[in-house]
């Protein structure tokens, strides 16, 4: 069973990414792993990572956050692979659900690889909240 | 002595007050490579004489120091190297254009001061490792500081006699804030030791050094990363000191943390080990 009304969105809090060559290459901020999606993972990155539209009214979703019909047809691939796709992106905690998380389909071939060569490297830097001065600046809390 | 501790393991396993990732997390169905574990050598088992430089048989240490417009750190760098339990061989300080007193307060030290037009930290390491000749080649950025048994732990590591094909050796590292910018930059971050893949933290073997080649040149946002990456990507991995070695510097303008170029150079880095891994090996396969 999936949630129709589930919403999906990337966790831009830990996350950068950009689609290279048609591949989307992502890396998590916060483990140092990094991340290739199949051309339908990217389809469907890419529709998570469009501009978003408003989120729905007397809620706390995110806004931009898409559902699973929304991410379908901004990505034209299935809608079964697209459920897949988006499991596999919420068990990796790439993304924010609201709702329940769909199941990853066995029957699907996997869309995402995940890497850890260069987890070290990427653990040292807090590479997602350095901004253009350098090491982030202090806030209030800090 | 030095031990290891079991198996291979990955260096999740040398502290547990770091970022939780756990390698079995919901895999689900996506595919995972873990073949670039680390080996990690005990601590408690490396600490030996205060001085063993001298005696026969010990290696010798080059350390080279890149340094641009690093005045206002590099006296607490320096006295952080000369002073070490296990004292290195040679210190090259390599002054990378600078503008300011670098060089007056390098030669204030009984180290050799080289001079070049701004190159980058790349060039610099390598024009420091051409000029010395010791079989052990340390780095240590000019803002950076070494405990003072970072080399004595570091050397013992490499002469373990059950880790004969140990070439690499890295220590935990720890980031703090520069006294004189304390308040202006954010202290989050810096609760973690974490395996020091920076130059500073690296002890190496000069023959390793020689066959993975020089640091790159044209980008010094990833002169360090790339060469890191074919470090790592060795059958053979570093082997990591189960404990703190460095701290460094955190000032604010760290031209590693700037922003929005080094996350394109990580991407970038990120997409060229996934080609690399999807080339033919010349033995057949995929790598």
């Amino acid at each position: 069973m999936t949630d129709s009304e589930a919403r999906f969105a990337i966790d831009r809090s830990r996350v950068i990414s950009e689609v290279l060559d048609g591949e989307a290459i992502i890396i998590d901020s916060r483990t140092g792993a990094y991340f290739s999606l199949d051309q339908n993972g990217t389809a469907v990155w890419e529709a998570l990572d469009a501009p978003g539209a408003d989120a729905p009214v007397g809620t706390d979703v995110a806004f931009g956050a898409l559902s699973m019909a929304e991410v379908a047809t901004a990505a034209a691939v299935e809608p079964s692979v697209v459920a897949s796709v988006l499991g596999e992106l919420c068990a990796a905690e790439l993304i924010t659900v609201w709702g329940a998380a769909p199941p990853v389909d066995t029957a699907v071939s996997p869309s995402l690889t995940e890497y850890r060569d260069m987890e070290a490297l990427l653990l040292l830097d807090p590479i997602h909240d350095v901004d253009a001065a350098g090491w982030p600046i202090a806030r209030d809390g800090d | 002595m030095v031990g290891r501790v079991g198996p291979r393991r990955r260096p999740d396993d040398v502290r547990s007050d770091r970022a939780e990732c756990d390698p079995g997390r919901a895999l689900g169905a996506r595919v995972m490579f873990q073949g670039e574990g680390f080996v990690v050598a005990r601590s408690d088992t490396m600490k030996g004489s205060p001085d063993r430089s001298a005696e026969p048989g010990i290696p010798h240490v080059g350390v080279v120091v890149p340094a641009h417009d690093a005045a206002a750190y590099l006296a607490e760098t320096l006295d952080s190297i000369i002073t070490q339990t296990h004292p290195p061989a040679e210190v090259v300080v390599v002054d990378d254009g600078s503008t300011d007193d670098t060089a007056d307060i390098a030669r204030s030290y009984p180290v050799r001061v080289l001079r070049q037009e701004q190159a980058g930290p790349g060039a610099a390491r390598n024009a420091g490792v051409a000029a010395t000749s010791a079989p052990l080649v340390a780095f240590c950025d000019a803002d950076d500081v070494w405990l003072p048994d970072k080399l004595e732990r570091q050397v013992a590591a490499l002469e373990d006699p059950s880790g004969s094909d140990v070439d690499a050796v890295v220590g935990l590292v720890e980031n703090f804030v520069s006294p004189d910018r304390e308040g202006t930059v954010s202290a989050a971050h810096l609760d973690r030791r974490l395996v020091g893949a920076i130059p500073s933290a690296l002890l190496i073997r000069r023959s390793l050094f020689d066959e993975l080649g020089p640091f790159r040149t044209d980008d010094p946002m990833a002169d360090w990363s790339e060469w890191w990456v074919r470090l790592s990507a060795r059958p053979t991995p570093p082997v990591v000191v189960d404990a703190l070695l460095v701290r460094r510097r955190i000032h604010g303008g760290n031209l590693t943390l700037q922003a929005a170029d080094q996350r394109a150079a990580y991407l970038r880095l990120a997409r060229a080990s996934i080609a690399r891994r999807r080339a033919p090996s010349p033995h057949g396969g995929s790598r």
